[in-house]
């Protein structure tokens, strides 16, 4: 994701979801690929049924969610965290934690991709997520509600 | 499928059948109205190929890797025809006249299981490859006649080991592929309706033999779903597996005596085999 704090992010509609009590599975469009959501991505995956920024998102996750993204994270980026129990990470820490699970879906199904428990996987969020730019002091209106059209 | 000039269709044959023992396969002048693989020789090596659909093709260099990758190509032919739904890499055996399929990732002990539930005398229906299909009713399970498999080194077990040793037919270092009588083995396209689904998971650091826990609707569909391919694709394949599991019956399987998961199976949740 861009680095920028006021781009927004929303669901990409084209990408189908099948919920089965607390599981999510997502089916990228594109690629076919299946994607699963464990219970702190699939509370990001419905965050941004709205556009959001990054931000906006580590500053919704409860505390219980920080310290799992802190877990999940753990594997790979440990030594980024000075406290994965701590619930006051900062803000722009946090955003960097919630992105990376999200971007670390487990991946199933069709070309039979097999993972081992808790490797995580570098996906481009870009095919679940669409990316928005929010208009600058500058634009009209009109020309912002095109863009969260798309 | 078509043979070309060079191959022995009678030798081609009898390779498939090591493989797909129980396939009712023909050799005739007559060309069928469809056709779907095309088997020919170039530059010295089997060409296998897909005639008009998205099959691929595969080269080898012997009569054996050509049936090999022959049968791979000819299960692909008949998902393509849409005769089912998904094909699923699982096992499975029958017990009181339902499928129990056992699914999960390569040496999960999915093959094992079903031959060990077939040495205590119930019929082996399907290894490597299983057809789901739907419709009225609850889903049936198709094998689809391969071969039974067991890993080597042989699996320990007395019962075990009287099964495997008068029905191995093809032996590598790694795998040796079994012939099942009709009575040990149902035939090639018979199907069941889907009992159990069960999820096995070989732990040989267990500090006990074997134990079943019911399965979240959740855990049964992402292993169904990760074994499975299906013509509809993902996005149809999803929602279905999806349904299936919300409705069926799943275990976790969690083991490290393979003959003491067979027994639990049993005792448990199976009404006992029947032939």
């Amino acid at each position: 994701m861009a680095a920028d704090d006021e781009t927004l992010y929303v669901r990409n509609p084209a990408v189908t979801e099948t919920t089965l009590d607390n599981d999510v599975f997502l089916v990228e469009p594109g690629s076919g690929e299946v994607f699963y959501l464990n219970a702190v991505t699939s509370g990001l995956w419905t965050f941004f049924a709205t556009p959001s920024r990054e931000v906006d998102a580590a500053e919704a996750a409860p505390r219980q969610d920080v310290d799992e993204l802190g877990q999940l994270v753990q594997a790979g980026l440990a030594e980024d965290i000075p406290d994965p129990g701590n619930a006051r990470i900062a803000p722009g820490r946090l955003v960097h934690l919630a992105v990376v699970p999200l971007r670390g879906l487990r991946r199933l199904g069709a070309h039979r991709a097999k993972l081992v428990d808790g490797e995580l996987l570098v996906v481009e969020p870009v095919a679940l997520l669409l990316e928005q730019r929010r208009p600058g002091a500058g634009e009209p209106d009109h020309e912002r509600d095109k863009q969260q059209q798309r | 499928m078509r043979i070309g000039p060079g191959v022995d269709p009678i030798e081609l044959r009898e390779a498939l059948l090591i493989f797909l023992p129980r396939w009712p396969f023909r050799v005739s002048d007559t060309a069928p109205a469809v056709i779907d693989i095309d088997v020919t020789i170039e530059s010295g090596r089997f060409r296998i190929a897909a005639i008009n659909w998205d099959g691929g093709e595969s080269w080898a260099e012997d009569f054996h890797n050509a049936a090999n990758a022959l049968a791979g190509l000819l299960i692909d032919a008949i998902l393509a025809h849409r005769m089912a739904f998904c094909c699923l890499h699982a096992a499975a055996v029958e017990i009181a006249g339902r499928a129990y399929l056992f699914a999960g990732p390569s040496e999960a002990g999915k093959s094992t299981l079903a031959l060990r539930l077939a040495a205590r005398g119930c019929r082996h229906l399907a290894d490597d490859r299983i057809l789901l299909m739907s419709g009225d009713g609850p889903w049936r399970v198709s094998g689809l006649g391969l071969a039974a498999k067991a890993r080597q080194p042989l699996p320990p077990g007395p019962e075990l080991a009287a099964l495997l040793e008068a029905r191995w037919y093809l032996t590598d270092d790694a795998i040796a592929y079994l012939h099942l009588s009709d009575d040990e083995a149902l035939g090639f396209g018979v199907e069941r309706p889907l009992g159990v689904v069960i999820l096995p998971r070989h732990n040989p650091a267990l500090t006990f033999n074997a134990r079943l826990e019911i399965a979240t609707a959740g855990d049964v569909a992402r292993a169904l779903i990760e074994e499975a391919t299906s013509p509809a694709g993902a996005a149809a394949l999803v929602p279905a597996m999806s349904r299936l599991a919300d409705d069926g019956e799943g275990y976790i399987l969690r083991y490290r005596d393979g003959a003491a998961a067979a027994d639990l199976i049993l005792d448990h949740i199976g009404a006992g085999c029947t032939t």
